[in-house]
């Protein structure tokens, strides 16, 4: 194997790792939060996507706008899922995640009913083709890359420096404790909840450009999410983060050194091993 | 005078199930009769998903896991291989539990939420798999069509599906009320009090489970054999997995006889539709249906006759 192609896996891995970690955080924080797996979590991408489709394609509204209403609608059915479904269903996690998953799979029907299964190109946010150490990259894989740390960062300083972000991490680590210290839980869940669905439409709309828009595209990210959560440590961002370029950089290795069909496959069997050898994952506190 | 009652009353109802089925399956019209075949299955695949979700509370949505990879397995040997299907059918169940095992079991070890996620991505894994990978032998994304089929016609096919219908439920029906039973329920609502009691909950998860993917995986076959093909997306695709779901929830979770009630009321439920809603605006209609049914009484359809049971023993004095 030439330095090219070891260049050339590094490079690529690190560009979808940084979309795969924004695609994860936001399902992990509302985890470590609540204790609540969102399965309709690759739904709130699906969505997005369509939003933005449906706006800078078919009405061709300026980019920016769509983008903003995009991340806006995202926000809302992060809201909705969050009032509607979960806090009806508070302590009875079969009821969270079979009514999380229906949600999926009927918001996938409604989708089918006015698109064919059919795929759809979606505009590149930021066209063009850059090179870099003799590769060919697209412009818009470097966007994500960029715009992936710039929420990321923002992530951690709001979680790690802010009194609301200290609050989450208090009800995260133990809610008990966090509501006789006074905390409003409440505020703290919805809060985590909003930025964890701006967070999931920016990623779907990245996503759609990186691919492409089909009713059924929201089972990969959901896919990816799990791996990337269970080896990173449920409930850890931090760890969430390292574990999707250790995932996607593997992963792309796999893909250009065995077989293209193996994306998907190949986090599901790490994640699987790191059940059987650390089921608290690379960071997670305790089980 | 007092009355010698030989069977109890929960007995008698059996019976007069079965008694209803047999009778019903050699007077009923082909189409309906289709439909019931389809509700065994469906039955089948729902007692199983209930003998372990219900029960113990360790909710998994990769039971189509264990059921294609059973289907596929006797497909595979049956169709490319030319086995008979005498051969075929019990490799395809230990196929289907097998691979049930290597996969669910790291998850079930351990406690709360991993289950849920290891078997569904299990799934969504296989289904990717079985697309991509020896094509030649599982048909890729069109499957396996002109499977042998074990019986042709109604008849046969009815009695058969009902005959092990009633079998399983009246087994599972059992197990849920012996002392494994009672351990499972106790699992769902504390863990820690059962270990603390000094029982392995690993063990009897291990137990559940492997009920329920021999349940999965003999319904799997059987149903492979009577539809006569097998593709990924209808066997591993999520519309199939909530199917066997919202049976269980509709009719009423962790009774084994809901089950029976959801399944029938989806496959009725979907065929009454058919001819009036087509395509995918069918299943938004369904889904919504179920899961409204779902919030406003999650004890089922099972949990709305018991109610109306007690409230006419309770007017009656």
């Amino acid at each position: 194997m030439s330095i090219m192609s070891i260049m050339s896996i590094v490079i690529q891995g690190a560009l979808i790792s940084s979309l795969y970690a924004l695609i994860a955080v936001g399902f992990t924080a509302i985890y470590g939060v609540g204790r609540v797996e969102n399965l309709a979590h690759g739904a709130i991408l699906m969505v997005t996507a369509y939003v933005f489709y449906i706006l800078s394609e078919l009405m061709g509204i300026p980019v920016a706008v769509s983008f903003i209403v995009a991340v806006a609608s995202g926000i809302g059915i992060s809201l909705a899922i969050y009032y509607g479904l979960v806090k009806r269903f508070k302590g009875n996690p079969t009821a969270i995640f079979v009514s999380t998953l229906v949600l999926a799979v009927v918001i996938q029907y409604v989708f089918l009913c006015f698109f064919s299964v059919q795929a759809r190109n979606v505009v590149s946010l930021v066209p063009g083709i850059s090179q870099i150490a003799g590769l060919s990259i697209q412009n818009n894989l470097l966007a994500i890359m960029g715009v992936s740390w710039a929420c990321l960062g923002s992530l951690l300083w709001f979680i790690r420096r802010t009194q609301m972000g200290r609050a989450i991490r208090a009800v995260a680590e133990d809610t008990k404790g966090a509501i006789v210290s006074g905390i409003n839980i409440e505020k703290a869940n919805v809060v985590t909840w909003i930025w964890a669905g701006g967070l999931a439409a920016v990623a779907g709309i990245f996503f759609a450009s990186y691919t492409h828009v089909v009713p059924t595209m929201w089972v990969f990210p959901l896919v990816i999410a799990f791996s990337i959560v269970i080896v990173g440590g449920l409930g850890s961002i931090e760890g969430s983060i390292i574990a999707a370029y250790i995932i996607g950089i593997s992963e792309t290795a796999m893909m250009m050194l065995i077989s293209e069909n193996l994306r998907g496959v190949f986090g599901m069997s790490v994640m699987i091993a790191i059940l059987v050898i650390r089921p608290r994952g690379l960071l997670g506190k305790e089980m | 005078m007092i009355k010698q009652r030989t069977l109890s009353r929960p007995m008698i109802g059996w019976l007069i199930f079965l008694g209803v089925m047999l009778v019903v399956g050699a007077v009923i019209p082909a189409r309906w009769g289709r439909l019931c075949i389809m509700a065994n299955y469906s039955a089948i695949f729902a007692i199983s998903w209930d003998i372990l979700c219900g029960a113990t509370g360790y909710v998994s949505f990769g039971h189509p896991f264990i059921i294609g990879v059973a289907g596929y397995t006797t497909a595979i040997l049956a169709k490319q291989i030319g086995m008979p299907l005498y051969a075929t059918m019990p490799i395809g169940i230990a196929a289907g539990m097998g691979a049930g095992m290597l996969f669910f079991l790291p998850g079930l070890r351990l406690r709360g939420n991993y289950f849920c996620i290891v078997t569904l991505a299990a799934m969504i894994i296989i289904h990717q798999l079985v697309v991509a990978v020896r094509s030649d032998l599982t048909g890729g994304s069109r499957g396996l069509t002109a499977v042998p089929a074990l019986f042709i016609g109604m008849t046969p096919n009815y009695y058969l599906s009902f005959i092990l219908l009633f079998c399983i439920a009246l087994g599972m029906w059992y197990v849920l009320r012996s002392d494994a039973g009672m351990t499972f329920n106790a699992i769902r609502m504390d863990e820690d009090t059962v270990s603390g009691l000094g029982l392995s909950t690993f063990r009897f998860k291990l137990i559940a489970f492997t009920l329920s993917a021999l349940v999965g995986a003999v319904g799997g076959v059987f149903f492979t054999h009577y539809i006569a093909s097998i593709a990924p997306g209808s066997i591993f695709g999520m519309t199939f997995m909530l199917s066997m779901i919202l049976a269980t929830l509709v009719g009423g979770l962790n009774t084994i006889i809901g089950p029976i009630i959801g399944a029938y009321f989806i496959t009725f439920l979907l065929g009454i539709l058919r001819p009036y809603i087509m395509g995918p605006p069918r299943f938004v209609a369904y889904a919504l249906i179920c899961f409204g049914l779902y919030i406003a009484k999650s004890r089922g359809i099972y949990g709305i006759v018991q109610d109306a049971v007690n409230w006419y023993r309770q007017k009656k004095g």
